[in-house]
């Protein structure tokens, strides 16, 4: 019964959840959100999804890690491409559409975020079930 | 009300230190969330109390001042981070007490 | 020329790739030495000061900078030449030793270091080789390293001289900073200061220890463990005498310094009295010219300190003579003790007549040690005399009675009847002392030699000593009596055996005592409980973090509003969460606390750090339960015995930091790096300034964040991951 309800209510609420966490990484640059926000949203929506549903089989979430710190890191470096300091970032504006390369950086935070949370929950979850 | 928020503040990392100088493991987990809790609190309230509006380009002042705020952010996902490990770590103590014992 | 000057140091050590293949080591490091001294007297011929350098560390002014000026050519020459015949002494001495390769790599690698040193024109270029030769010392006189002696030995030397080479480095700073260069050639006379004091000390330190000066001389004697052609090549001819060199180096530097006669010649003539001294009582051949060693580095080190161009000059004939006839002997007791098996002089006896070359040779270098006329010893010893003071000819007179003394003693052991036992003496134990043994007299009879070497060092002096009756006789007497001297020398090291003073008991003591302070203070602090670490921490934080408080003016107390409705839910689960007997409560708890602080978060406008902070909370308490049931079943909250401890250092943590906080709201915030951000989001093109500065004005610190939280992550992993 509680399951019924659980998948019924997580069929809706997983997708908006995610939907809702990367909406937070879009607009962080400007209003509350960004790539830890988003994150965290976005891997709570998976967690329901495996309290309703099961969780999945384990994956190699180090890859999700690595990649995370790599974008964020290529990202800084890319500006040592065109002769900037590390890190620093540019921004234009692409008729009403704001393109910043600080985006970018903050994807790898979001992907790392939500690999890192989600590998410490399956893991810890699946090393302590019986 | 600043010094409400400074008695929480204190109370917080005297409850953190308690439990943190206790034997057992997960005690001094939740000793550690304590103070980290306390720890934020303390760096916002360095910023001073009396804004009224989140700091964001456009809103009218007085704002709050977004330093501490990036500050914490930080150290509440660092935070996270070292708990799942220490988690992580008292179950793997557990794991082989069990296999000993 | 400036190539060929920078490659010398670099020749022998390039030369180390060849010699541990293994192949012919010993061919390996004289051909190098060879091609060294090739090199060196190109560069003399040259006729003019030749320098050079490559840039180092362009912000410190420091360069690699070489000089081929007359002194250190000299000294190149000696540490080349001298290394040529040595390594091909080593080839023979060791012929049966299976890691050949290794010692002649560190040989070399020591000859390259040495002439480094001896052509640096650069404080901190000569620094680094300083230290590079006695890193080659201590490899050398442990090289057997399965005897404890020879470790303990090496340890000594390498302690004595490094520590003496950092004070000297502490001075070579100083001294370039008062300066204002690094480079040796530009430097000017120091004026008298407190700074020039110290400066004086410092480098003092770095000469004595290395040139083994009363009291620190102990590890030289101590280093004759080390295989024979080592004590002849570092430990006599060349290594010792770079404490001399840099005095030398210094001299018109620090010479002008008042304190520097005060020093330096009473440290040198104490050393040159009490090494002779101390020689005559060995029963050790090699102990003996160590002592010897000690004894002449004393006499070289009082004759720079006169302060003389004079001084400087008989110290430069004395150094090379004494390389000449100590390198000598050393080579021919090691031929003793390798063919005879023992280097106590009172077990040999009637060696001449079954080794008659190396006894031969003996007598030519100990003629030349005793400072006959005829031999190097007795020019350079003339030299010594004139450059003197007159008051301190006594001393001098005293320690050439004891130099013979000891002389005599070395020859004692070819005297006398043969013992029976069949010996024999292989060539190339002997042969390579022919050259030094060579250069003892034609030092003494061929005034073209030490004149083209004060030419070199620009002296324009004669030191040539006419032969008179008047000054052979005074030689030939003292040499007389000091035959007398060691003959009784003799009889007192039989009777007493322990005459020996030891500086190594103190370097011992010292070390063990250090040793067991280390270790108690190990035990007392280290006590491997997380307890008592913590309790000291959060014992300097209340004092370090509270003593500003006492006094302060406390900020004023603002009005209490509606968030404190939230600071009393926030209380109360912190005092749930103490209190609470089940670890379950107290999880469940800790989660309430965290909520409280959301919400106090959001009245304090960072809805970012709200937003995060309820989102983490989440996924912790998720993490918690998956963890806390799991290990619900042994948790209850015990106490040891200090509990009371526990409660008063947390109350004063508690109240610490209450009372930081209170401050800390006392008076409007600075807002100036607000304003910065505000003023400058524009740039960064955003409006969340929370989120600007993490990924824009802050972005390093976010890519370290995000790198630790991956770590974290990589860790939990691999502690809880099951074995797939």
């Amino acid at each position: 019964m509680s399951t019924l309800v659980l998948r019924t209510v997580a069929r809706v609420v997983v997708p908006l959840g995610v939907l809702y966490g990367l909406r937070l990484l879009f607009v962080g640059h400007d209003a509350p959100g960004g790539g830890f926000v988003g994150g965290l949203v976005t891997a709570l929506a998976v967690l329901a999804r495996w309290l309703a549903f099961g969780p999945p089989p384990p994956r190699r979430w180090e890859r999700g890690v690595t990649l995370g710190v790599g974008v964020a890191a290529a990202t800084g470096l890319a500006a040592l491409l065109v002769g900037r300091p590390p890190l620093t970032h540019a921004v234009t504006h692409l008729g009403p559409v704001k393109v910043a390369t600080s985006l970018v950086f903050d994807v790898g935070v979001y992907v790392l975020v939500v690999s890192a949370t989600l590998a410490a929950v399956r893991t810890l979850w699946e090393a302590t079930s019986p | 009300m600043n010094l409400l928020l400074a008695l929480l503040v204190g109370l917080l990392f005297g409850a953190g230190t308690w439990l943190l100088l206790c034997q057992r493991m997960l005690r001094q987990v939740v000793g550690l969330a304590l103070l980290s809790h306390g720890a934020n609190l303390f760096v916002l309230l360095s910023g001073g109390l009396g804004a009224r509006h989140a700091p964001l380009v456009g809103n009218p002042s007085p704002q709050s001042d977004p330093l501490p705020q990036a500050l914490i952010l930080t150290a509440i996902v660092i935070g996270f981070g070292v708990m799942a490990f220490l988690l992580a770590l008292g179950y793997r103590m557990h794991a082989l007490e069990e296999d000993q014992g | 020329m400036e190539t060929i000057l920078l490659g010398i140091p670099w020749i022998p050590v390039l030369a180390t790739l060849l010699a541990v293949r293994g192949r012919a080591p010993a061919a390996v490091a004289a051909s190098s030495c060879g091609t060294v001294v090739v090199a060196l007297l190109a560069l003399w011929a040259e006729g003019r000061t030749v320098a050079a350098e490559l840039p180092w560390f362009p912000a410190l002014g420091t360069a690699y900078r070489l000089q081929a000026d007359g002194l250190g050519l000299l000294f190149a020459l000696l540490v080349a030449g001298v290394g040529v015949l040595v390594a091909l002494y080593a080839g023979a001495y060791l012929e049966h030793e299976a890691r050949q390769p290794a010692f002649f790599a560190y040989l070399l690698l020591f000859t390259g270091a040495m002439l480094g040193l001896v052509l640096a024109d650069d404080l901190l270029t000569l620094y680094v080789f300083w230290e590079a030769t006695s890193v080659a010392s201590f490899a050398l006189i442990g090289f057997n390293d399965d005897r404890w002696e020879a470790r303990q030995a090496a340890v000594r030397a390498l302690v004595v001289t490094v520590v003496g080479g950092l004070a000297m480095l502490a001075g070579f700073v100083l001294l370039a900073q008062e300066a204002g260069t690094f480079r040796l050639s530009e430097l000017g006379p120091l004026r008298d200061s407190p700074r020039a004091g110290w400066i004086l000390a410092l480098v003092l330190a770095g000469a004595f220890t290395k040139s083994a000066q009363v009291p620190v001389h102990f590890w030289l004697p101590g280093a004759m463990v080390a295989p024979t052609p080592v004590s002849a090549y570092l430990h006599s001819a060349t290594m010792v005498k770079a404490g001399v060199f840099l005095l030398l180096r210094m001299l018109p530097v620090l010479g002008g310094l008042e304190a520097w006669r005060a020093w330096v010649v009473p440290t040198g003539l104490v050393t040159f009295v009490f090494g002779a001294a101390v020689a005559v009582l060995q029963d050790d051949l090699k102990a003996l010219l160590a002592y010897g060693t000690v004894s002449a580095l004393g006499l070289a080190t009082a004759l720079v300190g006169a302060g003389t161009e004079l001084g400087r000059d008989a110290a430069v004939l004395y150094l090379l003579n004494h390389a000449a006839y100590k390198g000598t002997l050393f080579l021919l007791a090691g031929a003793v003790e390798h063919e005879a098996g023992t280097r106590r002089i009172r077990e040999l006896r009637g060696l001449g007549r079954r080794m008659p070359a190396t006894a031969a040779l003996a007598a030519v270098a100990a003629f030349s040690l005793a400072a006959l006329p005829g031999s190097g010893g007795f020019v350079a010893k003339d030299a010594v005399a004139k450059a003197l003071e007159p008051s301190l000819e006594p001393w001098l007179w005293l320690g050439a009675v004891l130099s013979s003394a000891f002389a005599f003693r070395f020859l004692q052991v070819f005297l006398g009847g043969p013992d029976g036992v069949k010996r024999h003496e292989p060539l190339g134990l002997w042969a390579p002392a022919l050259p030094l043994a060579a250069l003892c007299v034609v030092f003494g009879t061929w005034r073209a030699l030490p004149e083209a070497i004060l030419a070199q060092l620009g002296a324009g002096h004669n030191v040539w000593p006419e032969l008179s009756a008047a000054k052979a006789v005074p030689a030939v007497s003292a040499a007389l009596a000091g035959t007398g001297v060691g003959w009784i020398g003799t009889s007192l090291v039989v009777r007493w055996p322990a005459l020996r003073w030891n500086g190594e008991r103190v370097f011992d003591a010292g070390q063990a005592a250090l040793m067991r302070f280390a270790e108690s203070l190990t035990s007392t602090t280290l006590t491997g409980r997380l307890r008592d670490y913590l309790v000291v921490v959060l014992g300097v934080a209340v004092v370090g973090a509270g003593w500003p408080l006492v006094g302060a003016r406390w900020p004023e107390i603002r009005p209490v509003a509606y968030e404190a409705v939230f600071v009393g839910i926030g209380a109360c689960a912190v005092l749930v969460t103490v209190l609470s007997r089940s670890l379950l409560g107290a999880v469940v708890a800790l989660g309430a606390v965290g909520y409280a602080v959301v919400f106090l978060f959001m009245s304090l406008r960072a809805p970012d750090v709200a937003l995060t902070q309820v989102l983490v909370e989440t996924v912790t308490l998720v993490l918690f339960l998956a963890v806390v049931v799991h290990l619900l079943s042994p948790d209850v909250p015990d106490r040891h015995p200090w509990a009371g401890v526990d409660l008063v250092a947390s109350v004063c943590v508690g109240l610490v930091a209450a009372a930081l906080a209170f401050q800390a709201t006392a008076g409007p915030p600075t807002r100036r790096l607000a304003e910065f951000f505000a003023e400058n989001a524009e740039r960064a093109g955003g409006a969340n300034l929370v989120n600007l500065i993490l990924v824009d004005f802050r972005g390093l610190d976010t890519l370290g964040e995000i790198t630790v939280l991956g770590i974290a992550a990589l860790g939990v992993l691999a502690l809880a991951r099951r074995a797939v």
